[in-house]
């Protein structure tokens, strides 16, 4: 180990830019915690997996041996036959029966992951974006002037991002933005409230709203170290 | 309200378009999953025919109760029952080197007596209801002389606090009073006042803190509690009739005499 190793910085400088002509109009810092995290394959393979879980709605049936349709009543007498015991129809022994484990939806398929961990993850995602240049912020709102849906191809075509993947993450309804783009096949709106990883890394330009963005780093927070309890006034509570 | 967005037509392009991002990069780490176990899935599988079950009997078709030895006694009824556990409410434990390390981690002051409310308050330690006990480990770690009160400590603990010319106090707190004094702003908050500090009044407690060898706080106090002995009475009962009798007799002594103990055993 180098005795002369430095400090890692604590914060990015990053661009903050206008829209829609993506201008840069300032250099923001955000910390080092939040968009200069290393990459993580693990961690986010992970949050996608849990995210994956949650999505899955469950809707498959299994048919067991009471869903058959077929009658309860036993085939045949336990005793006196001279042949097999047999219960009934939709017994699962049987070619025409139910199955032995059956499920009704909604099937609930859901993981669980701790959310700091989570929290670690959308921020290390956000840090993958930025590193890779994908990760574009905004000052003031994501909008155009009109909701033409020309207005919104041109746009794509300017900046050289038609056909891309492009994820607009905004802080409340941008009818222009939504009407200009709806034709745009690639092209995602989505509210900062429902963000999740998976929105993040499938961007191939991700414009967010520097608004939308403090609102994600403050409900993705960077854990605190453990501190301890402030100390006591004595003339507080005198015993 | 925020609008619904077009939360993605990726699944309807997904079969078109190549998954771009570093979506389709993402991997477990090595060696963080395992393959589920699946049996009666065919011979080529490994576990076909008999599941790993092995051949016939009770254990390839149900399952044995747990510490069932086949109808011999088990163990667990061959013995009598040897021992107990103590229900004595037992001390949280801290040790001096650990008490060093807080203090270099900024988080007890040394310059201050440490009592048990900087030593929860440092978060080092969780519950504290049943008091705090110092170990003697890591006393060499020591780097000043400290001035601790706690519940107990133990031998090498207080010779260690002695030799480096602190101090140890032994104190008694009850499980309320120790709350007042660790969180006396939850206590105010839940009894809206704080309570008086209580003295131990068990034999056990008092002994124990009136002894110098524990260096407690009760060997040169004013006026310690004392443990009573219960096959002592101080007192010796009367009747009310009789001390009444006693007064008359008193006030005038030409009345005719009963004694006390005629009185007493004709229970009048």
């Amino acid at each position: 180990m180098s005795l002369r190793a430095g400090k890692a910085a604590s914060f990015v400088l990053a661009t903050v830019r206008a829209f829609p002509s993506l201008e840069p109009v300032a250099v923001q810092p955000v910390s080092a915690k939040v968009l200069g995290l290393p990459p993580r394959r693990d961690l986010l393979w992970q949050a996608v997996t849990f995210e994956r879980d949650a999505e899955r709605v469950g809707s498959k049936v299994i048919l067991g041996r009471s869903d058959m349709g077929y009658s309860k009543k036993k085939l045949r007498p336990q005793k006196g036959t001279g042949r097999a015991r047999m219960g009934d129809r939709g017994n699962p022994i049987r070619h025409d029966g139910g199955l032995a484990h059956n499920r009704h939806a909604p099937n609930d398929f859901a993981t669980g992951l701790p959310s700091s961990t989570y929290s670690l993850a959308l921020r290390t995602a956000l840090s993958e974006q930025y590193r890779a240049g994908r990760l574009f912020i905004i000052d003031g709102e994501i909008e155009f002037g009109s909701s033409h849906s020309l207005v919104g191809e041109t746009f794509l075509k300017e900046h050289g991002i038609k056909g891309n993947r492009v994820t607009f993450v905004v802080g409340d309804h941008r009818a222009n933005l939504f009407d200009a783009t709806s034709d745009c096949i690639k092209v995602d709106l989505i509210p900062k409230e429902m963000v999740n990883v998976q929105d993040i890394l499938r961007a191939e330009r991700l414009f967010i709203e520097k608004e939308s963005l403090q609102y994600l780093i403050a409900k993705f927070p960077v854990p605190e170290p453990l501190k301890p309890i402030k100390p006591l006034q004595p003339q507080e509570f005198q015993l | 309200m925020v609008s619904v967005g077009r939360v993605s037509s990726w699944l309807r392009s997904f079969s078109t378009s190549r998954v771009v991002g570093s979506l389709d990069k993402l991997a477990p780490a090595p060696g963080s999953t395992r393959q589920q176990n699946r049996v009666g899935r065919g011979p080529g599988s490994g576990r076909g025919k008999t599941s790993g079950r092995g051949q016939k009997g009770q254990k390839a078709r149900h399952s044995v109760k747990p510490w069932f030895e086949g109808g011999q006694t088990p163990i667990t009824q061959l013995f009598p029952k040897v021992g107990f556990r103590s229900k004595l409410p037992k001390p949280a434990e801290i040790s001096l080197g650990r008490i060093q390390q807080l203090i270099d981690q900024g988080r007890l002051d040394a310059s201050k007596p440490i009592t048990m409310r900087e030593i929860y308050r440092s978060r080092a330690l969780g519950n504290v209801n049943n008091g705090i006990k110092i170990l003697g480990a890591g006393a060499e770690l020591l780097k000043q002389p400290l001035h601790i009160t706690a519940t107990k400590a133990t031998a090498p603990a207080r010779a260690a606090l002695l030799e480096s010319e602190g101090s140890f106090t032994a104190h008694y707190y009850s499980p309320l009073g120790l709350r007042a004094h660790t969180r006396p702003e939850a206590t105010l908050q839940k009894y809206a006042r704080l309570p008086l500090r209580a003295r131990p009044t068990d034999r056990r407690n008092i002994e124990f803190y009136r002894d110098p060898e524990n260096l407690g706080y009760l060997v040169d106090a004013p006026n310690p509690p004392q443990v009573k002995n219960p096959f002592k009475s101080g007192r010796v009962k009367v009747s009310p009739l009789a001390s009444k009798l006693a007064e008359l007799e008193a006030a005038d002594p030409s009345a005719p005499r009963a004694s006390v103990f005629e009185l007493n055993s004709a229970k009048i």
